[in-house]
């Protein structure tokens, strides 16, 4: 009846067409949205854009909190946070941190989830070990993790066992590896949040799609780069998003099993606003030029991802237009 | 979807996924095992025995359920908005609110606890449900947004031709369809509520106020904690969202397969 | 449309956060003239001591004062930091609360508290400065002359906790220089032990504490020097603290896994397992040579059905070699603040004073064995504490109180946070055997980080 991939949703940029090849004029859009998103804008906006203001204003002070003396310092604190070499070797963990993250995060999720849509034994309980480490809290899973990569932790008995004892080191206290354990740390959690996203997101895939992919003679991994992730690519972009915002503000597990070291090694910005409130002698007014760094990083990053992420799904929507004729 | 003809296929399939998931295990199994440590079952026992336990899940349920209740409610109207309505100036909206994600917890506390005193809410449960809201929408809209984008206009196309009046197409296309990503996103509010530690640290003090968040701390000292115990407290508190989770994965399901667009 | 909509509400956003922050509540001491009561609610926050102990002060003040409630809530460090300014801020903070000597709070949170030094005349009389321990009254005070806060005890460092069944059982005795300290080391590895814990790893100052120990023995004035800006950090003495650390690896006295995590819960796990011979830890730890906390952390560090062992103080040896004992530091460890604005001003002042100033509210903090007494003359009433090996620990722990009473060097309210911080990364580039920079231009970097405090230098 009506054929879904020619249709596209609401992107500008991509005209559909009929079968006949004309372009079909755009279904048009109902009027009246913004009372639809003004609850969920009211709300978020309204309680933390408060904080934002707040945030901004306070970055022109140096302030240890309290009733203490605000002493206005202009750009000063933008300035000492970018002169600070900390500030640079947190900004190359957070790329690292998301680079690896995210492409394990939607290779694992697919891969799980494309397992779990098919037949396999005890899928249940699969679906739930995947899950745990989201589920738990960090500061819980947290002790567990340092065990494991202690010095005579679970891992460096693992490379004995396998007669790779050259290899056993201090994971944690290295300033060569500190980094590592956190990023594996982040991709555990990771993988059973994009699972999640994803065996929903999978739910839209129209099985005709795959049938017709497997009558082509596509095998298994074929079918899945060449028609589900492209499916995917909506969630994938806003899991993009979404995992570059938290490896800016990443703080809970580098703070617990690192705090940031050894000697800033995993520090992230996240880690270095919470040390800076943290510290004794605090500079509330540091702490706030950080998180509208953050802020201003995160927002003008995601909005490129978005952009992106758009393009692609015309010309990839226009692909499967292609691959579909054929 | 991934398609097992063979035997042997489906035997490699399977082993493959067993192996995956060792390194899942591992930290679970030793957080298990340190938990048993030092007083046994005796660390169960003293955490079930802190005064005021079941208070503690009352007031997670409070909260989880309120924040569930208002991040579905507002992400759904919002995804509609976004994706199938038309809305001036929409993507401005949509980056303000994403702006909203981006600032660390611990930089919105100062500020958060000025707003909840002028507005009366210090002490209550909103002191916190609305925080944990707003901070979950905008990661919500997004992911819906883009799954509701796959939803094809046609069918909402279909169902105005027929006569239905927005709100009609809401409740009666867009809620059932969304149901998968709906419920996927719900469970994920419901971890991030339960887990949230320092929102109810701040803004509930009072007593008979706490969340389950806080039954760790019990065993928590200055210098040297009781780690047993805190891992005992934890594994406790982890039970029921690994059961409400269980629940709403056969929801999801049902929903999977009563949502097929055809 | 849109942008003006967004730019109003940004407006408006903007002047209530400034009106906001504009208001500040009564900061006064009106409050002075009113009169201990005997009766009514007080509302006690902390991040020490721990819930139990607090609840057990409690218990005894109430036997003399039945109509006082006392409600006690412990907070973790930090977050205590976070939520007392806005409580405090907007007129939801508790009636009493802590406040040290670190990193500037008289003068942080000064303002919100009463100046006490009416209280403690009319509780000590004229002459009560020199009825309070240590200096600990000037630490407490804020640069504008006002005491904010009255110490409940204090605390000291720079000495060694050893296991002594370790040590009888490796034949091996306690170090008192560098040399001893390689053999007694190499005899306890001998039997599967570990020599010396430590947990040097993440953001905790306490690696301090061995830094501040060497360089008492390479030069006693240099870590106060260095830590007020009259010496550098990366000048010949710091040099030599840095490598006499990287000795003490090389030659198995520092094990190979200091960086792996915080003192807590590294060290103090392996120490109380009874699988170390060695940590440093200060004053605190006196708590657990207590029959009854000792079984307790024992078990918190995870170990079932525990026997205690004997844990014993020690001098830290005197590992440059040139003679100079090192000596203890310390300072007030914490002090009862009272919120001027508090709605209990009366029974506040009642339950604090008992517990700062009072023979029996003190004797408790004597008798917990975890903070020095900071009313003079108080002293652990032996009979009712129960040590796991009273001939060998009692003389011990007293010549321990004693020593550190007298001590005046100062532990952390010299030196500002950045330069502890500094001093942390240093150790860490030192131990860190994936880190190649030199000695000189570690020290060269930790001169460049650290922050000279003004502190204590009139």
């Amino acid at each position: 009846m009506i054929d879904t991939d020619r249709i596209v949703g609401s992107d500008r940029t991509a005209r559909p067409v009929q079968r006949d090849g004309r372009p079909q004029r755009r279904a048009r859009l109902l009027p009246g949205g913004l009372r639809w998103i003004l609850p969920g804008f009211a709300i978020s906006v309204g309680l933390i854009y408060y904080s934002i203001v707040y945030s901004g204003y306070l970055s022109f002070f140096d302030w240890p909190g309290g009733r203490a003396l605000m002493t206005p310092v202009g750009f000063q604190n933008y300035l000492t946070a970018l002169q600070d070499p900390v500030l640079w070797t947190a900004l190359r963990n957070t790329l690292i941190y998301f680079v690896v993250v995210f492409v394990v995060q939607v290779a694992g999720g697919t891969l799980f989830a494309a397992a779990m849509h098919s037949k396999v034994r005890l899928a249940n309980l699969y679906k739930v070990l995947v899950v745990i480490p989201v589920v738990v809290a960090p500061a819980t899973l947290a002790p567990a993790q340092i065990q494991v990569w202690q010095s005579d932790g679970t891992v460096n008995r693992i490379l004995g066992f396998f007669g790779l004892s050259s290899l056993e080191q201090s994971w944690i206290g290295q300033s060569t590896t500190s980094l590592l354990v956190v990023t594996l740390v982040g991709c555990w959690g990771a993988i059973g949040y994009g699972f999640i996203l994803i065996y929903a997101g999978m739910s839209q895939i129209d099985p005709e799609l795959i049938e017709a992919g497997r009558l082509d003679g596509a095998g298994n991994f074929r079918v899945l780069f060449s028609v589900v992730l492209p499916s995917l690519r909506p969630i994938i972009v806003s899991l993009a998003i979404l995992n570059f915002i938290t490896a800016l503000k990443l703080f809970d597990n580098p703070w617990l099993i690192t705090q940031g070291g050894p000697a800033h090694s995993s520090e992230f910005l996240g880690t270095m606003i919470y040390g800076e409130t943290a510290s004794t002698d605090r500079n509330l007014g540091y702490a706030s030029a950080l998180s509208i760094l953050v802020l201003v990083v995160a927002v003008a990053v995601s909005i490129f991802m978005q952009l992106r992420g758009r393009e692609r799904v015309a010309r990839a929507r226009g692909r499967r237009k292609e691959l579909a004729d054929v | 979807m991934f398609e097992t003809r063979s035997r042997r296929a489906r035997i490699i399939l399977q082993l493959v996924l067993t192996i995956a998931v060792i390194p899942f295990v591992i930290p679970l199994i030793a957080m298990l095992q340190t938990s048993f440590e030092g007083a046994g079952w005796g660390n169960y026992l003293a955490v079930v025995q802190v005064p005021g336990f079941p208070k503690f899940f009352v007031n997670t349920i409070i909260i989880a359920a309120a924040s569930i209740v208002i991040v579905y409610l507002a992400t759904l109207m919002a995804a509609f908005g976004f994706s199938k309505l038309r809305v001036r100036g929409k993507e401005v909206f949509f980056w303000l609110m994403m702006a909203a994600l981006t600032l660390p917890e611990v930089v919105l506390i100062a500020p958060l606890y000025t707003t909840a005193v002028k507005l009366g809410l210090l002490g209550t449960y909103w002191s916190v449900i609305l925080p944990i809201a707003a901070l979950q929408i905008p990661f919500t809209v997004l992911i819906a947004r883009g799954y509701v984008d796959g939803i094809p206009d046609a069918v909402f196309e279909a169902a105005r031709i027929d006569g239905a009046n927005t709100w009609r197409v809401f409740w009666s296309i867009l809620v059932p369809l969304s149901r998968p990503i709906a419920v996927a996103l719900m469970v994920l509010v419901l971890i991030y509520a339960w887990n949230s530690y320092l929102l109810p640290k701040v803004f509930l003090i009072d007593d008979g106020m706490g969340v389950v968040t806080q039954l760790p701390e019990f065993f928590r000292r200055q210098y040297n904690d009781d780690t047993p115990k805190i891992l005992a407290a934890s594994v406790i508190t982890a039970i029921p969202t690994i059961i409400a989770y269980i629940a709403l994965q056969r929801q999801f399901e049902r929903g999977m397969a009563a949502g097929a667009i055809k | 449309m849109m942008r003006k909509r967004f730019l109003a509400a940004a407006a408006v956003a903007a002047a209530a956060a400034l009106a906001i922050t504009g208001c500040t509540g009564t900061s006064g001491d009106e409050g002075s003239d009113v009169k201990p009561a005997t009766s009514g609610t007080v509302t006690w926050w902390g991040w020490t001591p721990d819930t139990p102990v607090a609840d057990s002060y409690i218990k005894e003040f109430n036997k003399q004062y039945p109509n006082i409630t006392v409600t006690y809530k412990n907070f973790e460090n930090v977050d205590y930091r976070n939520t007392i300014t806005p409580a405090l801020d907007s007129g939801k903070g508790p009636d009493v609360f802590d406040l040290s000597p670190a990193g500037g709070s008289p003068d942080t949170w000064g303002p919100y508290a009463l100046d006490l030094t009416s209280l403690a005349k009319d509780t000590l009389g004229a002459d009560w400065k020199d009825k309070i321990g240590g200096n600990y009254v000037t630490q407490l005070t804020s640069s504008d002359g006002r005491f904010v806060s009255l110490p409940l005890g204090g605390m000291s460092a720079g000495f060694l906790w050893y296991n002594k069944d370790i040590l009888d059982k490796a034949g091996a005795t306690v170090p008192t220089d560098y040399t001893s300290w390689v053999d007694t080391c190499k005899k306890v590895t001998a039997i599967g032990k570990t020599c010396f814990t430590m947990g040097a790893g993440g953001k905790d100052t306490f690696p301090t504490d061995m830094y501040h120990s060497i360089a008492n023995t390479v030069d006693p004035d240099f870590f106060i020097k260095a830590a007020t800006g009259k010496a550098k950090w990366n000048g010949a003495e710091g040099v030599k603290v840095l490598e006499i650390i990287k000795k003490m690896k090389a030659d198995g006295i520092i094990a190979s896994n200091a960086l792996d995590g915080p003192q807590y819960p590294l060290a103090n796990n392996e120490f109380m397992k009874g699988d170390a011979a060695m940590v440093q830890m200060g004053f605190w730890y006196t708590q657990y040579a207590g029959a009854e906390s000792c079984k307790a952390s024992m078990e918190a560090a995870g170990v079932t059905n525990p026997t205690c062992f004997v844990q014993l103080p020690a001098a830290f040896p005197d590992v440059a070699g040139d003679g100079h004992k090192s000596t203890f530091f310390g300072e007030a460890d914490y002090g009862l603040a009272i919120n001027s604005g508090s709605k209990n001003i009366g029974a506040a002042k009642t339950f604090v004073s008992w517990m700062t100033m009072k023979n029996e509210g003190q004797q408790n903090v004597a008798n917990a064995l975890d903070l020095l007494p900071a009313l003079k003359g108080v002293t652990p009433d032996w009979s009712n504490i129960s040590l796991v090996n009273d001939a060998v620990q009692r003389p011990a722990i007293e010549t321990l109180i004693k020593d550190s009473a007298d001590t005046t060097e100062s532990r952390q309210w010299q030196t500002t946070e950045k330069t502890l911080d500094a001093i942390v990364v240093a150790i860490q580039q030192v131990l860190d055997p994936s880190v190649n920079k030199s000695i000189q231009s570690i020290a060269d970097d930790q001169q460049a980080s650290s922050v000279a405090s003004k502190v204590g230098t009139k």
